[in-house]
């Protein structure tokens, strides 16, 4: 016979370990001010941007007020001056191109109309902010999207790359028009946000060529009464597997299992708050999955420990639990061995959001594993003391009865 | 059970999975993408390509016909022929012996019914791959994109209705609750993976994977309050027929609406009775003039249910009153018996009806096609819109994740399955490829499972299938160490298989059902992807414990029927 692990002889050390790293998660979450929340917890920016070029340019030096705007697709020009408001409209039927309405605006007093690129149809006329603009004597740039764009969307994803931002298209993909999406980092207002990230982008496509279309700061995706509702589920589904356990198994166990859960769930959020790892959508996803992942093998090493009370009768319940882990100990190596294959290698190959929660299953399947290995045990080992595993009452299996 | 029951029993499981599974793998097997792009489009698109495909057909035939009369029908136009066939036989004429193009056309009454016929031969395809596209895994927005709707609160009617100016903080606030409710009408199980966001004081961003289809966004943004019961003015609404008929310029406003005649009194408004065309568009029927008193407003239905019409097979929704909703609704049934009552949605008629007798509680109404049904189902499930919105803007977006970054995921999740996979083999030979084999029925049955709810498939969820299947093997192995243990003891292959699995099962089942009971609560009680987390991580359970227990058992068992009881090898090294 295999010689047993010494799992409640070094049950001091396997506490410390957990209670170590739990200050150390304390520390750095006060120190941190809490957790670096992602784009789905707090508020950020949501932009929508079009890299286009720019048809032309035009001034204005005069004394009248002088508006270039854009109604329904069409370029106005409005006059305003002591002899009243006067409008002159460049339709696409009559004006088709860049050239066409750089030429007719040079007829307008005052106005200085030059032509970027005057090939360009003026259908394709980009209105984002800045409109309507007043002309002055600084030239004002009005852009055209041409027919199809060499911008991809991963150019614009390599341009933010310092940032996290969520980049998509928006319409059909040759228009060059992007969805922005970013997280606040600390201290930062819309305004320094809004710069960050045109500076970014004209570092790459030219601060005349980028668009802002429009820009506004988005709540979380998740509202905290999610996190409420989910951390009330949480609890309840605790109280109904403590129910569940003292039934099937006894209240020792059932007490050590749940304590070692929630250690679990614990560890996870010290492991967050240590590294400074973003949380996001997939964090929940994370710490449920190690909810159910840690619960079984504590629950499946607590089995063996039920069993062998009774077959090693006479034994102390130190050398049943010793036993019971050491018996367990391949498949409790087999099974996390499977699991890690599983999401190892999302964490070398992947980056962002799923890198993220492949590390957060690693860490967790680790931790799970020692809970359900050493520390659980340890707690069973203790609350027997308060509670004693009553040996009689266990209800005995047949084996005939099933299958 | 007896072996061959067994057998049977997985057989039949893998039947329905494989059936559940027929939709996705029709759509993204055998449908191809300029047919996908159709069908995904709106019914209006659908209606519009139909029209001008059979408009092209129609034109090409009848010139053919002018050309030469006797050219024989073929190819494309082919299932001309057949349904020509079925209206002779009903008029009683011999079919041609030869189908010449004027033949084919003298099947059909005039030039209008070979266009009907044509239009549905486009209609009915693109039809039928709508509501199939709505039955398949959706792609999620990280892997495929979808639609971005913004949607403006609407300000002016909620004002109105608190009877003061609400400042932003109480807009905001409001707003904040739409976004509550929209979150389950989208998301009812928690799968769907939608993205709705607050933006600026009173906009909402919601971005929800799949195509741009208006009618999508409708159904959600319905409120309770949009469907009323109304009397009907019978003597009125043939007047107002006849009137309309006489002067069909009258009949709509400038801005499209129905006009309201001069001899329309005070208290009656003319409504239009529209019924759903074959591309579920809302046509105009007929007009009818309503008492503008509401009798019964849709706060006081409780509960929907869809159903079928035993005689008309057409699709009838059952409405459960509340307590004081069945005491209006018995007032005004009895007191109305033999008049007519309309179901009026979104103003617009849905349905009018002859009160037979009083009704109290329940209320069984046809009129609405299957969709219009199940979406208002979910409404009256779900609280009202504490402030109505409107659409502003809606576009199709793009994949949040590059392409690179999806391959190279896929790529790193296919390599983790195969790890396990080989690992198996390597560390249990034989034993190892029969839990393999479990696995791979493992997947099937989530993913079809999950597909009935309308799963999502995003990269994060696929991930969280492959280790759920890494976990899943946890019962195989516990089953595999304790009949190794057997045969350390010295039993023979087929008592220490036995007694293996007996003794596992309390294990497998009392770890299991705990994980199970957490997924029920979360489910209960959960919200959004925390819901969605736990429906996946059940049917995983579920479907682990199927596989392990009743799969694998049962190939053990044939298998020491096979070897006569003779060996059976849990690892690579030969039983003592």
């Amino acid at each position: 016979m295999k010689k047993n692990l010494q799992v409640i002889k070094y049950r001091y050390f396997s506490s410390a370990f957990s209670l170590i790293l739990l200050i150390a998660g304390i520390i750095c979450f006060v120190a941190f001010g809490g957790f670096n929340a992602g784009i789905d917890f707090e508020s950020g920016l949501s932009e929508r941007v079009q890299i286009a070029p720019v048809g032309f340019t035009a001034t204005y030096t005069g004394d009248l007020d002088m508006v270039l705007s854009v109604s329904s697709n069409t370029l106005v020009l409005t006059e305003r001056g002591a002899d009243g408001v006067k409008t002159h409209t460049y339709d696409v039927a009559q004006y088709s191109t860049v050239q066409d309405v750089v030429n007719a605006l040079n007829q307008v007093t005052g106005v200085k109309a030059s032509a970027v690129d005057g090939t360009l149809k003026t259908d394709a006329l980009v209105s984002g902010f800045g409109f309507p603009a007043t002309l002055s004597t600084t030239p004002v740039k009005v852009n055209f999207a041409s027919a199809s764009t060499d911008v991809t969307i991963d150019q614009v994803r390599a341009a933010l790359k310092e940032r996290n931002v969520n980049v998509q298209t928006v319409g059909s993909v040759n228009q060059g028009i992007f969805q922005l999406k970013a997280s606040t980092l600390e201290n930062d207002t819309q305004e320094i946000m809004e710069a960050d990230v045109a500076a970014s982008l004209s570092k790459v496509f030219g601060a005349e060529n980028v668009v802002v279309l429009q820009s506004d700061f988005v709540g979380p995706r998740f509202s905290s009464t999610l996190i409420t509702s989910s951390v009330k589920a949480i609890l309840i589904a605790v109280l109904l597997i403590l129910a569940y356990i003292w039934i099937r198994f006894r209240f020792a166990y059932a007490i050590s299992a749940i304590i070692a859960l929630l250690h679990d769930i614990l560890m996870m959020l010290v492991f967050i708050t240590i590294f400074r790892l973003e949380v996001s959508s997939t964090t929940i996803a994370a710490v449920l999955t190690i909810i159910g992942y840690s619960l079984n093998n504590t629950i499946v090493i607590f089995d063996r420990v039920r069993e062998n009370v009774e077959l090693l009768k006479g034994q102390s319940l130190d050398t049943v639990i010793d036993t019971s882990v050491t018996q367990s100990l391949t498949r409790t190596i087999i099974t996390s061995l499977t699991t890690l294959f599983a999401v190892v290698p999302l964490a070398i190959f992947t980056n962002g959001s799923i890198q993220l929660f492949a590390l957060n299953l690693i860490w967790g399947i680790v931790i799970g594993t020692f809970s359900s290995n050493f520390l659980a045990p340890a707690l069973l080992h203790w609350f027997n003391k308060v509670k004693p595993v009553n040996v009689e009452k266990l209800k005995k299996h047949s084996a005939n009865d099933i299958a | 059970m007896k072996k061959s029951g067994r057998l049977i029993t997985i057989l039949v499981v893998i039947a329905l999975a494989i059936l559940l599974l027929y939709p996705t793998i029709k759509w993204y097997v055998f449908v191809p993408q300029a047919t996908k792009d159709l069908a995904t489009g709106s019914n209006v698109q659908i209606r519009e390509y139909a029209r001008g495909q059979a408009a092209k057909d129609v034109r090409a035939l009848i010139e053919v016909a002018q050309k030469d009369p006797n050219t024989i029908v073929e190819g494309e136009y082919k299932y001309l022929i057949s349904l020509a066939k079925d209206n002779y036989k009903l008029a009683g004429k011999k079919a041609p012996s030869q189908w010449t193009i004027q033949a084919v056309f003298a099947g059909f009454k005039d030039q209008s019914a070979l266009f009907d016929v044509v239009e549905s031969h486009y209609r009915e395809p693109l039809v039928e791959l709508k509501k199939l596209s709505g039955k398949v895994l959706q792609l999620g927005l990280d892997l495929k994109g979808g639609m971005s709707i913004l949607l403006d609160a609407d300000r002016d009617s909620y004002n109105e209705k608190i009877g003061k100016t609400a400042s932003d903080s109480e807009i905001t606030l409001a707003v904040t609750q739409d976004i509550e409710i929209l979150n389950n009408r989208i998301d009812q199980f928690g799968v769907t993976d939608p993205d709705i966001r607050l933006q600026g004081v009173d906009q909402i961003q919601i971005e929800i994977p799949g195509a741009a289809d208006p009618e999508r966004v409708n159904s959600f943004l319905r409120g309770k309050g949009s469907l009323t019961f109304q009397m009907v003015d019978e003597e009125l609404t043939s007047k107002v027929s006849s009137y309309f008929a006489a002067n069909p310029a009258l009949a709509y406003n400038a801005d499209g609406s129905i006009a309201q005649p001069d001899f329309i009194p005070e208290g009656k408004t003319v409504a239009g009775y529209y019924t759903e065309d074959q591309y579920g568009i809302d046509v105009l029927r007929s007009f009818a003039v309503l008492d503008s008193a509401i009798s019964l407003d849709g706060v006081h239905l409780e509960s929907a249910t869809t159903d079928t019409d035993n005689v008309t097979g057409r699709p009838v929704v059952n409405f459960k009153l509340d307590t004081e909703g069945g005491r209006i609704f018995y007032n005004v049934t009895s007191q109305n018996v033999g008049k007519p009552m309309a179901v009026v949605m979104d103003g617009n008629i849905k349905s009018i009806a002859t009160i037979n007798d009083a009704i109290s509680s329940n209320v069984q109404i046809s009129g609405f096609s299957q969709a219009q049904a199940d979406s208002l189902a979910i409404v009256l499930r779900t609280a009202s819109l504490p402030i109505e919105l409107k659409i502003a803007s809606q576009q199709s977006v793009g994949a949040t994740l590059g392409s690179d970054a999806v391959s190279a995921g896929i790529k790193a999740i296919l390599f983790g399955l195969i790890l396990v996979i080989v690992f198996m083999v390597a560390y249990y030979g034989i034993a190892g490829l029969i839990a393999d084999f479990a696995l791979v029925l493992n997947l099937l049955l989530m993913i079809s499972v999950l597909s009935s709810f309308q799963f999502t498939v995003t990269l994060t969820s696929i991930a969280g299938l492959i280790l759920t299947l890494g976990m899943a093997v946890d019962a195989n192995v516990i089953i595999y160490e304790r009949i190794k243990e057997e045969l350390k003891f010295g039993k023979s292959s087929a008592a220490s298989v036995k007694a293996g699995f007996s003794k596992a099962f309390w294990t497998i089942m009392d770890s299991n059902v705990t994980t199970i009971i957490a997924a029920l609560v979360l489910m209960q009680l959960g919200s959004s992807s925390v819901k969605g987390f736990a429906v996946t991580l059940a049917v995983g359970i579920a479907a682990s414990l199927f596989t392990a227990l009743f799969v694998s058992h049962l190939i053990f068992d044939l298998w020491i029927t096979e070897s006569n009881g003779k060996k059976v090898m849990i690892s690579w090294r030969k039983a003592k």
